[in-house]
């Protein structure tokens, strides 16, 4: 490997322009040799979303050939001939027909009926054991997904990036949270001195913290001026979507346009993290349309977006989903769903095996219930997790990434090929 | 870790002249425990009220190095310990600023309701209050309830149609002040909202002029009631760390705060509950016995409503024997949480080796059923339930609880009693004694404090039965303490950083809504922690990127005036300037190639000026933004002096204390 292939990977980017020609500075080749270098694992991608709120999966992914569905939600549920059929059992709402192209040309997959073992329905520690991947454990301090690229096979990889962990989200996500730097950005936009542009304010500081004799300062420093010269050099202000990418207005897809266009400047993003909020509907969910139509338009007009945007390149990506429990099978007294148990997790991208549904189906009649109101869980959340961890991180170690849960390779859905 | 000067250097030969002055003893202390740390120089005269400063105060105010030095830092230390008799009325002055923070907890949820209590209201559960200005604000509450509630119920697509409010703007802008206040008061109720949304910032501004904070409030209040219980209680916490004399109490109160860490957002009603939270629970006890801090803490609702100990009801108890019998369809069934009860021992007290057992913690659980809350319409109070309290006998730590105290000879039947038992015992256990002393010398001396110090802080907690002032006594009279390797050891926090930065610069804070902001920008929004843990006492996870990105940027913003609310004055610009800014904002202490860079930076920007931006500008974590805030009036190039602030202030030395 060669001086040669550095510098076209490195033009292939486009910073070349704007950081000139005669000295490349040491952390743009270092990331440039960090994606030229690795072994074929580490350049896939992991895009991880949250939904938070508690999604009502069964009016997202609806059986509709379980004719209880019917009768449990008699003004919520969707009518039979408004449902976007998927297998003759399945249906995705119909807010969801901008992903359907994609289940059927087989780049989305569904896994029903996931979830905690942990019975918890408070959203407040259900997020939290999803995000530290340990339900029931409350002293856990890190997320999985860190934890996870703690576990990454780090043969072949010779640099660092700042970019490799990166939440799309104003404070650190638990999920990312613990050894490995990860960077939290609110808009990427403004993660500058100064907010914008070149001011000289910038360049002292930098100069400050770089030669600093604060060793943890300087290091944390360095940090923060090799991003933003990345992302200088990347110029997210002049960023244009792919033709036909049209994300939706809102957070959300403002969010994941930020990821597709970090993940398209080649800075060595490995793992990135979205939220969206707004699921919690005990009141007027509304069917067709109303709120969880409005929430599921943005969610999937996003998700849909960001894959026009990457083009060829979401070849090496995955992105999966889940929210922190399901709502009951049963509608309730005000037209809304209160906390349930499993839930619906979707998994999209290149090297994924779409248009299944993964996992068992463990039924709406009411033995079949969790505790007599919610979808029972069949599937942990963790080996849907761990199976994208492993393919697309190359998390090789799974009892770091999920102490106790006993996760190995025999036990994912194989979902991603 | 110690940025040496060739300032500080000089100070140090001073100081060294200057030993035989110090007449600073360590009791107890033979002086051959200092002998290691006598390798490097001991701290100066002035580096140990620096010191002082920098640990037991939210940073030091121009000036205030001086004042300790002069008056001898321990009479200074000694004096911050009895907060009591520090005058502190210019606080008071500004604190007046927030009425509703001076409620009672019963006031200020009749004065500003709850959502719960909105909904109650609106279901016609609760009657409209009698006195018209709480009529209004329970008239403007109800309205946007069923506005929102209705707006939910619409397909969607069907963008909320403009509401056209019943006032027209400039015939309201022109009325006298009070006159202006009754006529919001008076609007249609729901007509507030959209017609302040509407406004601009610079009509908001003209909408409160001239008002009373207690005016002010109301209105805010019209537009959403938890805004004005949420905001004040973020602003007044910022501004005790700023503006108080008692420094050191607040720096306490913080601790314990963290310590036993509530989450704003954990439901609704929590704002209700954490108004009176650091001012009645914490703040009493901040330097007293740790045994009431833990009673206190154990009584507030805050505490019982965030780990949900509310919620647990003994299996056997009296309620859950009445819902089996009566077959209820519960929606999960009740019986015990343990939650509170292992927090109570794995940070609260005994600290995570404590050497507690999982049945310990089923136990103290037991112990604690009944203790909750009251009912909403009571006042959200503490309330012990005895029908929630499960019977038996139950063994703590291996303690039979509730052991014939009485004299009738049952075991496990004292109720309340039971649980003030079990506080007890924790709070006297040595491994409570050890692990606060751990966490408070973490805070004050060092990331990795050191052992001796530690057993000797401990063996004061327990030979005075918890006595917090007692174990900080011991701690600010120890060489640990004084040591150079303790000498700016410290990173700041983001809140220390914030509150630092002002109190250096002086700052004239009038409406703090954008500083709390700024905390969540710079990773520690207030009551912002959804775990128990709290925040951490250590510098890891403040190295974080965007954090630390936040802070140079906070500080340009700062000393650029684009901070709303916020006004500080950077004296004019001269070369000789610069030297005065390090002396004003750092004491001096700042490292050689930190002053040339500033330097530089001073000459280069004469030749092409630096315009700061706002800082949080439309951040608020977890959307509260007062509308009546002032706005910043920005795009000014900032002066040489100011960029050299801003560049001092975003400093790697000036992240340290």
């Amino acid at each position: 490997m060669g001086l040669k292939l550095q510098r076209r990977a490195f033009l292939k980017n486009g910073a070349m322009a704007l950081v000139g020609t005669a000295a490349i500075p040491s952390f743009l080749t270092r990331a440039v040799m960090a994606q030229a270098t690795a072994a074929g694992a580490s350049r896939r991608k992991l895009v991880v979303i949250f939904q938070r709120g508690a999604a009502d999966g069964l009016n997202i992914v609806i059986p509709h050939a379980e004719p209880s569905y019917f009768q449990m939600r008699p003004t919520i549920a969707i009518p039979q001939q408004q449902i976007l059929d998927v297998d003759g059992f399945f249906g995705l709402h119909p807010a969801m027909a901008s992903l359907k192209p994609l289940w059927d040309a087989k780049h989305l997959a569904i896994v029903h009926a996931a979830g905690s073992p942990d019975m918890t329905r408070s959203h407040f520690d259900a997020q939290d054991y999803m995000e530290s991947g340990t339900p029931g454990v409350k002293a856990t301090t890190d997320g999985w997904l860190n934890r996870a690229l703690c576990a990454e096979d780090e043969r072949g990889r010779e640099a660092e990036t700042p970019f490799r962990a990166v939440a799309l989200t104003a404070e650190m996500p638990r999920t990312l949270e613990g050894k490995i730097p990860a960077l939290a950005l609110n808009n990427i936009r403004d993660f500058h001195v100064g907010g914008g542009g070149a001011t000289a304010a910038n360049a002292s500081f930098d100069a400050m913290y770089d030669q600093s004799v604060d060793a943890a300062l300087r290091g944390a420093g360095r940090e923060v001026f090799e991003a933003t010269k990345m992302l200088q050099a990347a110029d997210p202000a002049r960023y244009m979507p792919a033709p036909g990418a049209e994300y939706p207005k809102g957070a959300f897809g403002d969010s994941m346009k930020q990821i597709a266009q970090l993940l398209k400047a080649d800075l060595g993003v490995e793992a990135a993290f979205a939220d969206i909020g707004g699921w919690d509907h005990h009141q007027n969910e509304g069917s067709v349309d109303g709120q969880l139509a409005q929430r599921l338009r943005e969610f999937s007009e996003s998700l849909s977006a960001f894959w026009m945007d990457m083009g060829t390149q979401a070849e090496d990506v995955v992105v999966v989903t889940m929210s922190e429990f399901g709502r009951t099978a049963r509608e309730n007294g005000t037209r809304g769903t209160d906390h349930g148990h499993a839930n619906v997790m979707f998994v999209m991208g290149g090297p994924v095996r779409g248009g299944r549904v993964y996992g068992r189906w463990p039924g709406l009649q009411p033995e079949q219930l969790n505790e007599g109101r919610d979808l029972a869980v069949t599937t942990d959340f963790r080996q849907v997790l761990a199976e994208a961890a492993f393919q697309q991180l190359g998390a090789r170690d799974l009892d770091l990434t999920f102490p106790g849960a006993e996760m190995s390779p025999h036990r994912f859905l194989k979902i991603i090929a | 870790m110690s940025m040496i000067s060739s300032r500080s250097i000089r100070r140090i030969v001073g100081g060294l002249l200057a030993l035989s002055f110090v007449c600073f003893t360590i009791p107890g202390e033979g002086h051959a425990k200092t002998h290691a740390a006598a390798k490097a120089p001991p701290l100066t005269r002035r580096e140990r009220a620096e010191h002082a400063l920098d640990r037991l105060s939210f940073g030091a105010r121009p000036g205030d190095v001086e004042r300790v030095e002069r008056m001898g830092v321990e009479r200074w230390i000694d004096e911050q310990l009895h907060p009591e008799r520090i005058d502190d009325t210019a606080l008071q002055a500004r604190l007046s600023a927030f009425p509703a923070m001076r409620l009672s907890a019963e006031e200020l949820i009749q004065r500003y309701p709850p959502p719960a209590m909105v909904r109650q209201v609106d279901a016609g559960k609760i009657a409209m209050p009698a006195d018209p200005v709480e009529r209004a604000i329970y008239a403007n509450a109800v309205a946007n309830f069923r506005e929102h509630r209705e707006k939910k119920t619409q397909a969607d697509g069907g963008a909320a149609a403009a509401m056209h409010p019943a006032m027209e703007v400039s015939s309201l802008l022109r009325l006298p002040v009070d006159a202006r206040w009754r006529a919001v008061l008076a609007m249609q109720p729901g007509t507030v909202r959209p017609l302040v949304q509407q406004m601009t910032g610079a009509e908001r501004q003209q909408l409160v002029a001239g008002m009373t904070p207690e005016q002010k409030e109301v209105l805010l209040a019209l537009v959403q009631p938890a805004r004005v219980v949420t905001e004040e209680l973020q602003d007044e916490k910022l501004m005790r760390a700023v503006y108080s004399q008692r420094q050191l109490e607040e720096v306490m109160t913080n601790f314990w705060s963290n310590h036993f860490n509530i989450y704003l957002h954990k439901n609704g009603e929590m704002p209700w509950y954490l108004a009176d939270y650091e001012r009645d629970v914490i703040r009493p006890h901040a330097m007293g016995k740790f045994e009431d801090l833990l009673v206190a803490v154990a009584h507030s609702p805050a505490m019982l409503v965030y780990l949900d100990n509310q919620q647990s009801i003994g299996p056997h108890s009296v309620a859950a024997m009445r819902a089996s019998a009566s077959g209820a369809q519960k929606k999960s069934a009740p019986g015990l949480n343990e939650n509170y009860a292992r927090e109570l021992m794995e940070l609260h007290t005994l600290g995570v080796n404590g050497g507690y057992t999982q049945q310990d913690v089923v136990e103290v659980a037991k112990v604690l059923t009944g203790w909750g809350t009251e009912g909403r319409q009571q006042g959200y109070g503490f309330q012990f339930n005895e029908r929630r309290h499960e019977p038996g006998e139950k063994v703590v730590l291996g303690h039979t609880i509730g052991t014939d105290t009485t004299g009738t000879g049952t075991t496990g039947e004292n109720g309340e009693a039971e649980g003030m038992e079990v506080l007890h015992l924790l709070a006297m256990s040595p491994a409570t004694a050890h692990f606060l002393s751990t966490q408070l010398a973490t805070e004050f001396v060092s990331d990795t404090p050191p052992k001796r110090l530690v057993d000797r802080m401990t063996k004061t907690y327990l030979k005075t039965h918890g006595d917090i002032r007692q174990v900080l006594i011991t701690m600010f009279h120890s060489p640990e303490f004084w040591s150079r390797d303790a000498y700016r050891a410290k990173l700041k926090t983001p809140l220390e950083f914030v509150a630092s930065s002002l109190r250096a610069t002086d700052a004239d804070v009038e409406n703090a809504n954008a500083l709390a902001a700024s905390l969540g920008r710079l990773g520690m929004p207030l009551f912002g922690v959804q775990q128990p843990n709290g925040y951490s006492l250590k510098a890891d996870p403040w190295l974080g990127a965007e954090a630390l990105l936040g802070r140079m940027n906070f500080a340009l913003a700062l000393t650029a005036n684009r901070i709303p609310g916020v006004r500080v004055v950077i004296p004019e610009d001269t070369q000789q300037s610069e030297l005065q800014l390090e002396q004003a904002l750092l004491d001096g202490e700042v490292a050689a190639h930190t002053h040339d860079v500033v330097m530089q930076e001073m000459e280069s920007a004469q030749a092409a000026p630096v315009t700061a931006v706002a800082f949080a500008k439309g951040h608020a974590a977890k959307g509260m933004r007062d509308p009546f805030a002032p706005a910043v009036r920005g795009g000014a190039p900032m002066s040489q002096s100011e960029l050299a602030a801003a560049l001092l202030l975003g400093s790697p030395d000036f992240q340290r204390r």
